[in-house]
């Protein structure tokens, strides 16, 4: 089993680094996720995209399309991708502490 | 080494094997097992962790060893990249034995790959897309297009009736990749491509071929058959994805009626080649100019025979091209296939010890860019390349054509 460390706390995770209680999501861990994914700290623009992720999630119980994100925060796909170099699905829905997706991605 | 207990064999399990087995070969043909062990020889993870050893259980298929067989973690260890069957000189499919112990003894799949399977057929895409949603994506894309090449006539049609071909999404690149939407849509441009999508059933990824349900692989297939027929198409063709692929061209002959399913299918790698051969698009390799090497996914190239297309694209798409050694239908799985990225945390560090061998092989050849032309393959090679710290991109061949094209 995988750890995260995240302000003194260790965090549970899985075998692709996704947290496993959605509970164990706070902002700490969130920057502690981020590092795992090549964005080193969280800036205004990086949190609207991460609390839109997470809202998302907590009304549908799935992740939303990219082209959803980008609609909703009004970032182009290209800002999304320099915000998170490793994709919306990967990377930032990591980081906003949402599972890892089903299915083939 | 454990003694085989005669009393507890079942001598009639290999009949029962038999009877759930979807072949387009002799049922029975997997009963022709030699025991000589190339199959063991042939495949490159049998001695990278244990059990991990075909001889082995084709022999307990054979000899009636049914709750070994049954409980034997090979089952969902395998990849089902068929290099031992290739090899073997009865023939004997051991992939396609495995997907039928998988689908047809109650066993359940590690991980979701059940999920996936479940949120395709109620859904009518594994990932849940709606249809308002796929639209929405596909208009948005076409947009992009039409600004990226300052070109008001580029368009991703949907639903069009005679078209040439219709055209398969992995959901992936729908819901997650749109930039893989974008870069198809303007080869497809380039080439001036009378093409369609469809509105209702437009998802080529089918795990059924994995779990062994024949049953839900039916529905599945049937619902693409539909499409061409609805739309009345020439051919269908697949987005670049291995099992995919497989699916869509076997499993129109197994699973359904030959009149059902008399319609040809094609990887887009393979319309890419004849497009760049054809000179009906022009690409100019100085666009990619780091060497790159080429994986081969299994199903597309071992299963499939579509080997010499997608190298062709590459070779003329970039400035250096290595191939890994071996190669072609030789090569190594990557670790992930046969629904193994799907199968969740327990079979993980089997799946990246045997990506161990990729790593290596790609690494000896120097290149800094991978390029395959399957989803699959390219998560675990994701993941192989986070694992073993290797300094090398990941693309899809679509995505070397369309940075390369000339307009």
């Amino acid at each position: 089993m995988a750890f995260l460390e995240a302000n003194g706390k260790q965090i549970e995770l899985d075998e692709d680094g996704f947290i496993i209680n959605l509970d164990d999501w706070n902002e700490d861990v969130a920057l502690a996720l981020a590092k795992t994914e090549q964005v080193e700290e969280l800036t205004e623009n990086h949190w609207k995209v991460v609390n839109y992720l997470k809202e998302y999630y907590k009304e549908f119980g799935i992740a939303p399309m990219v082209r959803k994100v980008v609609k909703s925060t009004g970032f182009s796909l290209k800002e999304i991708y320099d915000l998170f170099p490793t994709g919306p699905a990967k990377g930032a829905c990591k980081i906003a502490g949402l599972p890892k997706p089903t299915g083939c991605v | 080494m454990s003694a085989i207990s005669i009393g507890n064999l079942e001598p009639l399990f290999r009949e029962d094997i038999a009877k759930y087995f979807t072949t387009l070969e002799d049922k029975l043909d997997f009963t022709n097992c030699l025991t000589c062990g190339i199959c063991t020889a042939g495949c490159p993870y049998s001695d990278v962790h244990e059990n991990m050893d075909p001889r082995r259980f084709i022999r307990k298929c054979l000899l009636g060893m049914k709750e070994e067989v049954l409980n034997d973690p090979f089952i969902w260890n395998c990849t089902m990249c068929g290099r031992c069957t290739m090899l073997c000189p009865m023939g004997v499919d051991i992939a396609g034995i495995v997907r039928t112990i998988r689908g047809n003894f109650g066993l359940k799949a590690p991980g979701f790959l059940q999920d996936v399977v479940d949120n395709q057929l109620r859904t009518g895409n594994q990932m849940e897309v709606s249809q308002e949603d796929y639209l929405e994506t596909l208009e948005w894309m076409e947009e992009e297009v039409q600004a990226e090449l300052d070109e008001t006539s580029v368009t991703i049609p949907v639903d069009k009736v005679g078209a040439e071909f219709l055209f398969l999404w992995d959901p992936r690149e729908i819901k997650y990749y749109p930039l893989d939407v974008q870069s198809i849509a303007k080869i497809m441009h380039a080439a001036g491509a009378n093409w369609t999508s469809s509105s209702q059933y437009w998802d080529a990824t089918h795990y059924g071929l994995f779990s062994g349900d024949d049953q839900a692989s039916t529905i599945l297939i049937k619902r693409i058959a539909e499409q061409v027929k609805k739309l009345k198409v020439k051919y269908l063709v697949v987005t670049e994805c291995g099992h995919a692929t497989r699916a869509q061209r076997w499993g129109r002959k197994v699973w359904l009626n030959p009149e059902e399913g008399d319609y040809p299918v094609y990887n887009f790698v393979q319309l890419q080649a004849k497009w760049i051969k054809e000179g009906i698009i022009k690409i100019d390799p100085n666009r990619n100019p780091e060497p790159v090497t080429f994986h081969d996914p299994c199903n597309m190239v071992r299963k499939e025979g579509i080997i010499d297309e997608p190298r062709y694209c590459v070779n003329k798409a970039v400035m250096e091209f290595r191939e890994m050694w071996p190669n072609r239908e030789f090569n190594y799985c990557c670790g992930g296939g046969g629904g193994l990225l799907a199968m969740g945390a327990d079979i993980q560090p089997n799946r990246l010890a045997k990506g161990k061998l990729k790593a290596e092989q790609i690494k000896k050849t120097g290149a800094k860019v991978v390029v395959t032309p399957c989803h699959n393959c390219y998560d675990q090679l994701n993941d192989i390349i986070k694992h073993y710290q290797l300094d090398v991109k990941l693309k899809h061949v679509h995505h070397l054509v369309s940075n390369a094209l000339v307009f």
